[in-house]
């Protein structure tokens, strides 16, 4: 157990390595087009198949020490039948015209309202830390694979999100008049008529507001969308919400096609079925690449932040581990173990720092 | 002597440690166990179980229309604290509506995610943490805000005070997680 556990711990030593900062200040202004083939670091090798055998999804025999790199990613076999072809057909020739990864971020990177000096939003995008991969796999095409999602931690009695990004920012090039409403420039008199947020009935339906309250703006909501109001009424953000334009059916909103998730997630979830799975609101949604349109909602996570040396995120004070693993990592006195959005981590019981982060799949 | 001393006692923990680990794998199986009796699906995922408790139909109908059969068939782990249809009957009308149309999707989506906690806790976890932090335990839920789940006398409650919804009857355990009813519909955070 105990050189496991190092294992565990070696390859999970979590550097909470600088946010790389996907969307950030992706002022995008009125719609960016279509051609959203993929993420910035999409276009790489094919998904995996999932591995054979074992309890559950025959995937789940040790936890993952050696994560591989390219190496490995060739070895894993061809995409699954069940879902789309996502050959390189299918990336949108404005994607390929980005010229990649940098280039599209450095376009999509607009400044942000605070740059703008309209409102306190650092329009980040959701942090997606490296777990640490040693310095071997750093830098690495499958740079993916040591990244988890990370979107809130608790502070002051309150969760505060990392995940503004979500919002996007209108810049203000519109023709007078004109609205592009979902992507876009709205007029003032047109942003007056949406909806408040608290809407006509109590209860559930005023619930939004708190996951960006206190941030300085008004928020009204219309058809899926969250508007925020900067100066003058002028819609200054733009967030899709869960549920609503994020949702099964829906088009995915081309303004988050970066957000692409971890191919962790992609192993661990059993998602390697053809479908590109892309992040937002802690959920995890799948989308059809030829289409983009939103199949479902594959994982709800909660986007707690969790680092080794960090303490444990608040939340976590009950053993959690599914039935699967509930023999090889059991509470004692030397050891918690904690189950969060696909991980499970390592707890030093007396200073309840995080110990190690353990992959549950080989 | 000595050293059937030490075999023996090596044989007697092993064979408590043997014990304890099945009485542990028979929990999370949700068979019976030391703690008590559990209703065991353990073959089945949660939007299975949730969809054949008769009395989590309306639950069970709120989680198909916020899309969330993939999540809950999938492998990730969840607990799911779900409302009874008497509790969700209880909503005012006018939410209840609201939540059931397509306008209202992303307020029922945040209900729902309010509801559910990441991985599985089973009854035994829930008390043994209640025990631990002497009452009261913040559990962090897929939603907007953690969960405050609170001992008071003999019930377990997700809240402060008489209103707060309440755990009845013992949980349904699924292969990828756990079903606590509950008699209330949770509050939305503040």
């Amino acid at each position: 157990m105990r050189s496991v556990l190092l294992l565990a711990g070696a390859a999970a030593m979590a550097i909470a390595g600088p946010a790389l900062g996907q969307g950030k200040g992706n002022g995008n202004g009125g719609g960016n087009g279509g051609g959203n083939g993929g993420g910035g670091e999409r276009g790489g090798p094919a998904k995996a198949g999932k591995p054979q055998g074992g309890p559950e999804r025959g995937n789940q025999g040790v936890p993952k020490a050696d994560r591989g790199g390219p190496e490995r990613m060739a070895q894993r076999g061809p995409d699954k039948a069940k879902g789309p072809d996502r050959g390189p057909q299918m990336r949108s020739p404005v994607k390929e015209d980005r010229g990649g990864p940098d280039r599209a971020m450095a376009e999509r990177a607009g400044p942000g309202p605070q740059q703008r000096g309209n409102g306190p939003d650092k329009m980040r995008g959701p942090e997606l830390r490296q777990a640490d991969a040693g310095p071997a796999l750093r830098g690495t095409p499958d740079r993916r694979d040591v990244q988890r999602i990370t979107s809130r931690t608790w502070q002051d009695g309150r969760y505060r999100y990392d995940d503004r990004g979500w919002v996007v920012p209108v810049r203000g090039d519109c023709p007078p008049g004109l609205a592009k409403k979902n992507n876009g420039c709205l007029p003032p008199g047109q942003a007056r008529a949406l909806n408040t947020v608290s809407g006509p009935v109590s209860g559930w339906s005023g619930w939004y507001p708190v996951r960006y309250a206190n941030d300085g703006y008004d928020y009204r909501y219309n058809d899926g969308y969250l508007y925020r109001l900067g100066g003058g009424g002028l819609v200054s953000g733009i967030v899709p919400l869960l549920g609503g334009a994020l949702f099964g059916g829906q088009v995915w909103p081309t303004q988050y096609t970066d957000y692409a998730v971890p191919t962790y997630y992609d192993r661990y979830y059993g998602f390697d079925d053809g479908y590109d799975y892309r992040y937002a609101q802690n959920a995890v949604f799948e989308v059809d690449p030829q289409t983009q349109m939103i199949q479902g909602i594959a994982a709800l996570l909660t986007g707690d932040q969790w680092a080794v040396g960090q303490p444990m995120p608040a939340g976590y004070d009950f053993y959690n581990v599914p039935p699967t693993w509930r023999d090889r990592y059991v509470d004692g006195p030397d050891n918690w173990y904690r189950y969060s959005d696909g991980y499970v981590y390592d707890i030093d019981p007396t200073t309840q720092l995080v110990r190690s982060i353990i992959e549950l799949i080989a | 002597m000595p050293r059937w001393t030490t075999i023996g006692t090596i044989l007697v923990s092993a064979a408590a440690l043997s014990l304890a680990a099945c009485d542990k794998a028979a929990e999370a199986e949700g068979t019976t166990s030391a703690s008590g009796s559990v209703q065991s699906n353990a073959n089945e995922d949660l939007f299975n179980v949730l969809g054949d408790a008769s009395d989590l139909s309306t639950a069970a109908k709120l989680m198909k229309e916020a899309g969330l059969e993939k999540t809950l068939e999938g492998v990730g782990s969840y607990t799911v604290f779900a409302p009874t249809d008497e509790a969700i009957a209880a909503l005012p009308e006018a939410e209840r509506k609201a939540l059931e149309s397509a306008e209202g999707r992303p307020q029922l989506l945040a209900l729902v995610s309010q509801h559910l906690a990441p991985g599985y806790i089973s009854r035994k976890d829930l008390d043994d943490g209640l025990a631990r932090a002497k009452g009261t335990v913040r559990l962090a839920s897929t939603g907007t805000a953690p969960i405050e789940v609170r001992k008071a006398g003999n019930d377990v409650r997700l809240g402060e005070g008489e209103d707060a919804p309440k755990i009845v009857g013992e949980p349904l355990m699924a292969r990828n997680g756990v079903i606590y009813r509950i008699d209330r519909v949770m509050s939305p955070p503040k």
